[in-house]
């Protein structure tokens, strides 16, 4: 894709754009990985951020854009868990983050649902469910067997059922 | 086979995944065993509720509109520590910036971004009449709030201050220093502003354009160039930018005359049916509808807006996939919509296929993208693009014999589902990319 290549050589206007095209791809992840908008919302920030300084090293032979991007995220989200970051304390909306369509929440089941699940079953939900993608891709995002994917979806789909049932959702 | 060898092979044969032995031996077990009938059904069940939910909750969720502002501005303060780090004596970072040939008309103006945020602010600096230092945010206040403007913003009034005016005053500001000699800014990074065009005005010749954060400002049309995200370098005209069309702005130094203008990237289809986004996102709502001129506005999983533009070849057919394309007047708003992006970067313009269809997300997101690797009489052999060990055998039937013309090695999207009854894939239909050909294969 030309604008990964053209940020790639230093234009930052394309990776203005880059920011804008993908943005959201991360920002959904973190969203539903970290089940809060302002801790999403930095989770965006750093991300790309990331994405900025490592740009260079991508290679688009090793693998689509979007799968990099997906394993930046996810592995941002999880090492935030990992260290057990603080409940987030964001009590004032920041500037510009009023807009309507950022005070949408999520549906609570949902959320509720997912944040019940552990982080390595919740990222295999969130990647299956929310981006559609197929189990080699998610094996190649999060580094593990394909069997894994497997399983950790089988085991996160029984919990998610058992919640429903129990109406504890 | 025993409850737990068949139950670890559930999600496998939920995805059609299994071997014909493997799902034959899988079935025999079922059809014996109530308990993991039961749970097969329950997981299946939970499989389609994840599938709609999470789907619906995420389209819901939107990064704030803000936050490139906010990364320009950690961008800044890096680059401002860099800059710092360089008069220390640390060498210096060199990138080699590969131009189109738009982007090659700014060579020439070798100011750096402090220019062209001095070139955004002085309009308002000599409105509210007071003096500003580059960078700081502007508080207008001779400016009176017009008609139609978003709440918290205010409009400048036109014709106060000329183009010409403006770049003058902005001008000394910069300091004059160059960037880069490619006329890059180096470290800083070009402001990008976004917006949303509020209004266009032909007998004033103006545009209204609302920045988010900022704002709004009115440019005459002679103060713009109007492109897509392409970055073909294939300029366009006011005539392609409308109303409610989402934009970014680069207030960018351009040659020849006028002396500056500003560039005006707009959000145009091809921005968002990228061929690799194609089968990623490829449903939608129908969000507004101007019978009157045509218009209609796609939101596509709450991420962007598709606009309908006849300029993309755009092609609409309903839900009988007969071949006849349709006009907007048979779309109304609340249709959800699956699409099709047939768009090849070698082509001046993409062709959108655009299937109109009353979809759920669920059935939306069985759109799949592969490459036919065998062809026996009507049954197509596909590897799925994105992941080529999923093969999937679509067996177009009776259908396939009319007049559609595959071959091995043809990249074509299809769509079906698969049938844990039988172990198959049920095709529903297959497009074959670059045509636009078709072939519905059974009804949904």
């Amino acid at each position: 894709m030309e604008v990964i290549t053209r940020s790639q050589a230093g234009d930052k206007a394309a990776f203005a754009g880059l920011f804008e095209q993908y943005k959201n791809l991360v920002y959904k992840t973190a969203y539903l990985m970290l089940g809060d908008a302002q801790d999403a919302e930095d989770a965006l920030q750093d991300v790309f951020w990331q994405v900025y300084r490592s740009l260079e090293s991508y290679d688009p032979a090793r693998g689509a854009f979007t799968t990099w991007l997906h394993r930046l995220t996810v592995n941002h989200c999880l090492n935030r868990q990992r260290r057990g970051a603080p409940p987030s304390t964001h009590d004032e909306p920041r500037s510009g983050a009023g807009s309507p369509e950022h005070l949408v929440e999520l549906d609570d089941t949902v959320q509720f649902l997912l944040q019940e699940l552990s982080e390595k079953h919740r990222a295999v939900v969130v990647l299956r469910y929310v981006w559609d993608l197929s189990y080699e891709e998610i094996a190649e995002i999060l580094d593990i067997p394909l069997g894994t994917v497997q399983s950790r979806l089988h085991t996160a789909l029984k919990s998610v059922r058992q919640r429903l049932e129990a109406g504890g959702a | 086979m025993d409850h737990q060898a068949a139950q670890e092979q559930f999600m496998a044969y939920l995805d059609g995944r299994l071997s014909p032995p493997g799902r034959a031996t899988l079935e025999q077990h079922l059809s014996t065993c109530p308990g993991c009938q039961r749970d097969l059904s329950s997981l299946r069940d939970t499989d389609t509720w994840l599938a709609r939910s999470i789907g619906a909750a995420a389209s819901q969720a939107e990064a704030p509109r803000d936050a490139w502002d906010r990364f320009a501005v950690r961008l800044g303060e890096a680059s401002q520590a860099n800059n710092f780090q360089r008069n220390r004596g640390h060498r210096s970072m060199q990138r080699t910036v590969k131009r189109n040939p738009l982007m090659g008309m700014m060579a020439g103006f070798a100011a750096a971004a402090i220019v062209l945020i001095g070139v955004g602010i002085a309009a308002v600096v000599l409105l509210s009449g007071r003096q500003q230092t580059p960078g700081e945010v502007a508080e207008v206040n001779a400016t009176s709030t017009l008609p139609g403007a978003a709440p918290g913003v205010t409009l400048t009034e036109p014709g106060t201050l000329s183009p010409e005016e403006q770049y003058m005053t902005a001008r000394p500001q910069s300091g004059g220093g160059s960037g880069q000699p490619d006329g890059s800014s180096g470290e800083g990074l070009p402001p990008v502003w976004q917006g949303t065009v509020q209004s266009i005005d032909p007998a004033a010749g103006t545009i209204t354009l609302g920045l988010d954060g900022q704002v709004a400002r009115i440019m005459p049309f002679t103060q713009i160039r109007v492109d897509d995200i392409t970055w073909d370098g294939a300029i366009g005209s006011v005539e392609d930018i409308h109303p409610g069309d989402r934009v970014q702005v680069d207030l960018l130094d351009v040659e020849p005359s006028p002396p500056f203008a500003n560039i005006i990237w707009v959000a145009r289809p091809v921005d968002v049916f990228y061929e690799s986004m194609a089968y990623e996102k490829n449903g939608g709502t129908i969000t507004s509808l101007d019978p009157a001129t045509g218009i209609f506005t796609v939101d596509v999983w709450g991420d962007r807006q598709f606009r309908y533009d006849a300029a993309t070849r755009m092609l609409i057919d309903d839900d009988t996939l007969d071949g006849t394309p349709i006009g907007p007047e048979s779309l109304q708003i609340g249709q959800m919509l699956s699409f099709v992006a047939l768009t090849d970067q070698g082509e001046p313009n993409p062709v959108v296929l655009i299937m109109v269809e009353i979809f759920s997300e669920a059935d939306a997101a069985t759109l799949y993208k592969g490459t036919i690797t065998a062809i026996d009489g009507n049954v197509i052999t596909a590897a799925e693009a994105a992941s080529p060990t999923n093969v999937y055998t679509l067996d177009l039937g009776p259908a396939g014999s009319q007049g559609i013309s595959f071959a091995v090695g043809d990249v074509i999207y299809f769509r079906g589902y698969h049938d844990p009854a039988s172990g198959t894939f049920v095709t529903r239909d297959v497009i074959k990319l670059g045509t636009g050909e078709w072939v519905r294969v059974t009804a949904p």
